[in-house]
């Protein structure tokens, strides 16, 4: 059985205007999402700015009516805990709290993650002191055991984020976010604001502390050699909904979906006799979510598009080992 | 690309220093390298190595205080452009040597029309009417891809998608034909199917132009395989390595390259269990070390290379390399 289990997920948050900020008009981030994670297993979610890809992971963890007024859910996020099976989608905040520790997250920017004021002793315990009843000495021997496990020392510990560089940051919310035990980590575009050097640093980490704890990854990002790395499945999305999802290895060495293909034929290679011809031209930028074309939301830049692909979403049909969202692929 | 023609740019012993709290810092630290007729050079490098500062102290686009141009020389066409006056420095930004920026978003003034910012820079720098101006503006809009030209003259850059204002900024910088782009980080913050896009604009743009050259800041190894010549490799306010880029990929000498190339995740070939990492985090430019740059993470460091720092030296025809392992 799997870990999670996410079910037409959508999402549409308001757009208003005007001196009563009437509301004129709705964005559909995130168009009928459905997918499954394992336990132990990361599953890597790609896609270009505004394909939802976030969303999706703030909706898992059920944060988007605390983040933006008016936002409407629908779908089914169920977690299989160990007494039974829970839809967060459904939950309110102070339900959701008992499931909190079991769900943490990991963001992009280690710089506004982090409470300045706060020392990193301080920071890794908050969540031991809301979620657990430890006493205050068990505590402290939990998080110099977190800060070992992510590579810092006892003597950082008294330390204030500014003190730090960025990848030494980033561990510091790797540590905060191990603090309760948690089974699924979101990671959301976890590497992506450090050094090329560090990267792989985080990332070896990541993976080590997968393996020492048995984590479960949703790995959100826009780099797609790091998500290869990392994951075993992944989904790639365009504009709200998943276009293709399947074994990494499977979709990286050969793309079904047209824009899973223009996508990763976009990647430049570090290789300077990469063949340059290999690219697929996409035309145009992605559309805005708030005119979303109709039927395949991929038509208007898709080179094999046909007429009737502006009638229906396609759905996701199982083709060579993985999932596609195109009829007229092999 | 001949090595006989004269330099387009000479930098020579540069060195950008700002002054902080705790002292001032050597942000370029003496460098020195060419640029010439129809080359993209790339400059790679991490937070902190130098590369934007260079670029910056190129133009003169150092704020003075906190950061000063202490030393070195900038020759292009003859003349060193860090003994310009204010004036003819001016003359020379945006019409002989253009930059674009990382940020598309914040490099375009939101409350002029995109017209009348490419306008600018064609009315300032050549003797024409408004209207020869705009229809040149027009023209550049077309050139790098905008549909409508025309009409889309009158929006604003809010009215623009982040690949499209890029292009803008590409039209801008282009408008007066430069002999050299200096382009800092333009794609970084970009989708990726929008990053192949800008680039082979660019690529496009220069071959069309005879003499024109560019300089691509990056710290994507990636993008610099696929559109440069050559490649320098900043570190610590120095270049540490510079090569033409075949030879940096195949055949990668400094410690510090290596370690770069050896951590990159690839989307094709074997997939690795583990990424190789640098040790250690990226220093501040306040507290290098004396010696080498790279001494702290250095995994082939020698006792000497903490008090010793090498020159650059020439292992192969237009491969240099400043590391002790090289050293006779």
């Amino acid at each position: 059985m799997p870990l999670l289990e996410v079910q037409d997920l959508r999402v549409r948050f308001p757009v208003t205007g005007g001196v009563f900020s009437r509301k004129i008009g709705e964005v559909r981030a995130v168009d009928g999402v459905s997918f499954t994670l394992d336990r132990g297993e990361t599953l890597g979610v790609v896609g270009e700015s505004g394909c939802g890809k976030s969303t999706v992971g703030r909706a898992v963890i059920n944060i988007l009516r605390s983040m933006s007024h008016g936002v409407e859910i629908s779908g089914k996020v169920l977690y299989h805990h160990k007494d039974g099976v829970v839809d967060l989608a459904s939950l309110s905040r102070s339900q959701m709290r008992p499931y909190r520790s079991d769900i943490q997250m990991i963001f992009q920017d280690p710089y506004s993650s982090l409470n300045p004021r706060m020392t990193v002793s301080q920071i890794v315990e908050e969540p031991l002191r809301i979620h657990t009843k430890d006493s205050a000495q068990a505590r402290r021997a939990r998080v110099a055991e977190l800060l070992g496990k992510v590579g810092l020392t006892a003597e950082q510990a008294n330390r204030y984020p500014h003190e730090f560089s960025g990848g030494q940051r980033q561990r510091i919310g790797i540590a905060r976010a191990l603090a309760t035990n948690p089974q699924i980590i979101i990671a959301d575009e976890p590497v992506s604001a450090l050094d090329v050097s560090i990267q792989a640093q985080v990332i070896n980490l990541m993976q080590d502390l997968q393996e020492e704890f048995q984590l479960s990854y949703i790995f959100i990002a826009h780099d797609l050699s790091v998500v290869r790395h990392i994951s075993d499945r992944i989904a790639v999305m365009y504009l709200g909904n998943i276009v293709e999802v399947g074994p990494a290895e499977r979709i990286y060495s050969t793309p079904l979906h047209p824009y899973s293909a223009a996508l990763l034929s976009a990647v430049p290679r570090p290789d300077p006799d990469a063949a340059k011809d290999r690219r697929i031209h996409l035309v145009g930028d992605v559309p805005s979510p708030m005119n979303k074309p109709s039927g395949c939301a991929f038509r208007t830049r898709c080179p094999i598009a046909r007429l009737t692909c502006a009638d229906a979403v396609p759905p996701l049909e199982e083709k060579e080992g993985r999932w596609v969202a195109c009829p007229w692929v092999p | 690309m001949s090595k006989t023609q004269t330099p387009l740019l000479q930098v020579r012993n540069l060195q950008t220093h700002f002054k902080t709290e705790a002292g001032w810092a050597k942000a370029v630290d003496g460098v020195s390298f060419d640029i010439f007729q129809g080359e993209v050079l790339g400059m790679v490098g991490e937070s902190g190595s130098g590369k934007s500062v260079t670029a910056l102290s190129v133009l003169r686009l150092i704020p003075d205080p906190p950061g000063r141009i202490v030393g070195g020389s900038v020759i292009y066409k003859g003349q060193d452009l860090l003994k310009l006056s204010w004036e003819d420095i001016r003359k020379v930004r945006g019409n002989e040597i253009s930059m674009i920026f990382q940020e598309p978003m914040t490099s375009l003034n939101p409350v002029f029309t995109i017209g009348s910012q490419i306008m600018e820079v064609i009315l300032q720098h050549n003797d024409v009417s408004k209207a020869e101006a705009f229809d040149r503006s027009v023209k550049m809009l077309e050139l790098v891809g905008i549909p409508a030209a025309a009409t889309r003259m009158n929006d604003y850059p809010h009215q623009y998608s982040g690949g499209m204002r890029q292009r803008v900024m590409i039209a801008i910088a282009l408008a007066c034909d430069p002999s050299l782009l200096i382009a800092d980080e333009p794609t970084t913050a970009l989708d990726v199917t929008i990053q192949a896009q800008i680039l082979e604009l660019m690529l496009k743009l220069k071959d069309e132009s005879t003499d024109a050259a560019i300089l691509l800041i990056t710290h994507n190894l990636a993008v610099v395989a696929e559109t440069c010549h050559r490649v320098m490799v900043m570190y610590g306010g120095k270049i540490q390595e510079i090569a033409p880029v075949r030879e940096l990929f195949k055949n990668p000498m400094h410690p510090y390259t290596k370690g770069l190339l050896a951590s990159l995740p690839t989307v094709e070939g074997k997939k690795l269990d583990r990424l190789q990492t640098i040790p250690g985090n990226v220093p501040s430019i306040l507290d290098l070390p004396v010696g080498c740059k790279f001494v702290t993470r250095c995994p082939e460091r020698l006792e000497k290379c903490w008090t010793y720092e090498p020159d650059l030296i020439e292992v192969s025809p237009g491969h240099w390399v400043r590391c002790v392992l090289v050293e006779k």
